[in-house]
């Protein structure tokens, strides 16, 4: 398009041979610029000086205009065809949301936002091509200013601000100065009251989930508690479980909030394969060890990753491995869940399992230490 | 070299090179990509064979020729196979009708592939595997009541059979899909218990060590049973003692609705390959643009300068 502004600007010279007639051919770019310029001179009227003008040839000018008005009405139909779209596909036809049909509402997005998308795009392109083939282009010289300020300047601005100063009082009325201060910290400190107000604190809730001593556990997503015979008979058996809770408030029996920290992964670890770190007792200090928190084989994590908080439940069973499919932490089902990679900081704390008199996998406790991402002081408070 | 140089400065280059960029990002994105394997087992037996229609003695043939050499000729296995004796049959029908066994390279994870045995030596096989290599009952059985694949023309001779099979198939497989009522539960179970590895939409995902967790929209009803019972690879058990046969139903009956649900992608459908890749595919295609936008826009005006 730009290329050939000379040859237009030449072009637009013949097209007006009054101007032209008596004038020396172009010989030079330089030439052909100032000239043209010269010209325009007398009926120029634009914002900037005559000679930094540079008018587009007729021709270009005209080319710009069809290009132009081509994009506009483009952008019009495209406007056009959008609010059509909308009421091809409305969102609640035959009174139910039509929108909840995925057939229809992919035609909807995809007309909706490919009209919208063109209405815009159209008006955009059409006013670069005005810009660029309609519009002079101006060739405009500005020096930067000095940026920093004369001395003098600086000068004269510090005096006036002491000046000011002395004469408010401020610097000769320490009683008055520092009332003004102290006045202002209880200010300062109110945005912590504030904060305080986003909600109660959590306490130790984030150190105790529902799991307690006998507590039976369901398999995710159903009723049906789970005996040991269901999982340890097989070699490889893995499940997610939540503990059995019926709260008729609830639609699932239990709340998101005690869902969410008390998720946990069962598995079943063949036996040769436990390694040694399930012999270390499982918090500092205590007599029991990881391996005595599982049974029969069946080990319970938290499925929680203790990074983010994502649900690491990507178990390998050949290598044992749970990975959290968010950043990768690998943690070793074997190994007292501790971390093999990736950025989690602690291993998946272990939740005591056992079986009660009828079969059934039950909890024999609480978590050892709070279950989901670390936070400052997860080691401390709660107590079990 | 000349053509290129004379050219270069063309008020056009710069969009030539932007096109050229998304052309060999997309050409090179669909030769990397894996493809899935269009292949489809082709068990059809609904019920298990009676033990007149198998030839056990045909079984041993097949299981010495084409299994012993990595299995060992009892099955209690070797460096290059595992120990089958306690597998169960499920997991031999499992690998042999999605084309993963016979293995022609035991140190690699087996992508899906066409059966390379009949169903009738199948069923021998599996026979022979029953009576001679399987410990007492371990294991699990195959799951006759589940639905197997689609009968395939070429197994039948005329085309009257086939169409009766297909029939035949047809029904099964709506009953049994349409069997599950609780497909909330079925969700849950998918999501909490498979999504990790075969992804939301089932299209599957990268594990540790170059494994994957294969994409299972292929994967018969039966086949997908079978793969939660035996745990084939580095898959963990789910044995009906953990989530019942009816439950399995639920599930599996989740997986093949999802499946069956159109995709919202519509002709930019990018194989429901999961939110984060489609992302960033928007992401790349979408910025790419607005570089070329910005190009146009800003593309000097030599003329004046």
């Amino acid at each position: 398009m730009t290329e050939n502004n000379n040859n237009d600007n030449n072009g637009a010279g013949d097209e007006k041979p009054e101007r032209v007639v008596g004038t020396p051919s172009a010989s030079a770019d330089e030439r052909v610029v100032s000239e043209a310029s010269a010209e325009n001179e007398s009926e120029h009227a634009g914002p900037y000086e005559p000679f930094e003008t540079h008018i587009r040839p007729e021709e270009q000018q005209r080319r710009g205009e069809k290009m132009a008005s081509a994009w506009f009405i483009l952008a019009t139909l495209a406007g056009i065809a959008f609010l059509a779209a909308y009421f091809v596909f409305p969102p609640n036809a035959a009174d139910e949301p039509a929108i909840a049909d995925p057939q229809i509402s992919q035609y909807s997005n995809m007309l909706l936002g490919g009209t919208l998308t063109l209405a815009m795009f159209g008006i955009g392109a059409g006013m670069t091509v005005w810009a660029r083939n309609v519009m002079p282009h101006y060739e405009v010289h500005s020096p930067y200013d000095e940026l920093p300020s004369s001395d003098e300047e600086k000068g004269s601005f510090s005096e006036f601000f002491m000046k000011s100063a002395d004469e408010s009082g401020f610097t000769k009325r320490p009683l008055m100065r520092r009332t003004l201060i102290a006045s202002m910290i209880p200010l300062g400190i109110a945005p912590v009251v504030l904060l305080r107000d986003l909600g109660p604190l959590p306490r130790d809730t984030l150190h105790h989930t529902p799991w307690e001593n006998g507590r039976r556990m369901y398999v995710e997503g159903t009723h049906r508690a789970l005996r040991a015979e269901d999982l340890e008979n097989d070699p490889n058996g893995m499940i997610s479980a939540l503990p059995a809770i019926d709260d008729d408030r609830y639609p699932h029996g239990i709340s998101l909030d005690d869902q969410a920290k008390s998720v946990i992964l069962l598995i079943k670890v063949p036996d040769g394969d436990w390694k040694e770190g399930m012999n270390e007792p499982v918090s500092e200090g205590s007599d029991e060890t990881h391996m005595n928190w599982t049974y029969n084989g069946i080990v319970a994590y938290s499925k929680i990753c203790t990074h983010v908080g994502c649900p690491a439940a990507l178990y390998e069973r050949t290598t044992h491995r749970i990975l959290c499919p968010c950043h990768q932490s690998t943690f070793d089902a074997t190994d007292a869940a501790k971390v093999v990679f990736g950025p989690a900081h602690r291993g998946l704390p272990q939740l005591p399992i056992s079986v009660d008199d009828e079969g059934y996998l039950i909890s024999t406790g609480d978590f050892a230490e709070p279950p989901g991402p670390t936070f400052w002081e997860y080691q401390r408070g709660g107590g079990n | 070299m000349k053509w290129i140089t004379a050219r270069r400065r063309h008020p056009l280059a710069g969009y030539v090179v932007v096109i050229l960029a998304l052309a060999l990002f997309g050409v090179g994105y669909a030769a990397l990509a894996p493809t899935a394997e269009e292949a489809r087992a082709q068990t059809l037996s609904a019920e298990a064979p009676a033990p007149d229609d198998v030839d056990i003695a045909e079984g041993r043939a097949i299981f010495d020729q084409t299994c012993a050499s990595c299995h060992g000729l009892d099955g209690s296995g070797s460096p290059t196979g595992p120990d089958l004796r306690e597998v169960g049959s499920a997991a031999v029908n499992f690998q042999v009708s999605t084309g993963r066994m016979p293995s022609m390279d035991p140190d690699n994870q087996m992508p899906r592939k066409p059966m390379v045995m009949s169903e009738e030596e199948l069923a021998n096989l599996i026979a022979y595997y029953d009576a001679e290599i399987r410990d007492n009952e371990a294991g699990a059985d195959v799951p006759y009541e589940v639905p197997a694949s689609e009968p395939e023309r070429d197994d039948f001779e005329d085309e009257g059979e086939y169409e009766a099979a297909l029939e035949t198939w047809e029904t099964e497989y709506d009953a049994y899909i349409e069997g599950a009522d609780d497909t909330d539960m079925g969700m849950k179970l998918y999501l909490t218990n498979c999504a990790h590895c075969h992804s939301w939409s089932g299209g599957g995902g990268a594990l540790t060590d170059g494994r994957w967790a294969p994409e299972i929209h292929d994967a018969s009803p039966r086949e997908i049973y079978e793969a939660m019972v035996s745990g084939p690879g580095a898959m963990p058990m789910f044995s009906d003692g953990v989530i019942d046969p009816d439950e399995k139903q639920e599930l599996i009956s989740y997986v093949k609705t999802l499946q069956a649900e159109p995709d919202a992608g519509g002709i930019f459908a990018l194989d429901r390959v999961g939110q984060v890749a489609e992302g960033f595919i928007g992401w790349t295609v979408g910025l790419s643009l607005i570089v070329a936008c910005a190009i146009w826009i800003t593309a000097k005006q030599r003329a004046h300068d």
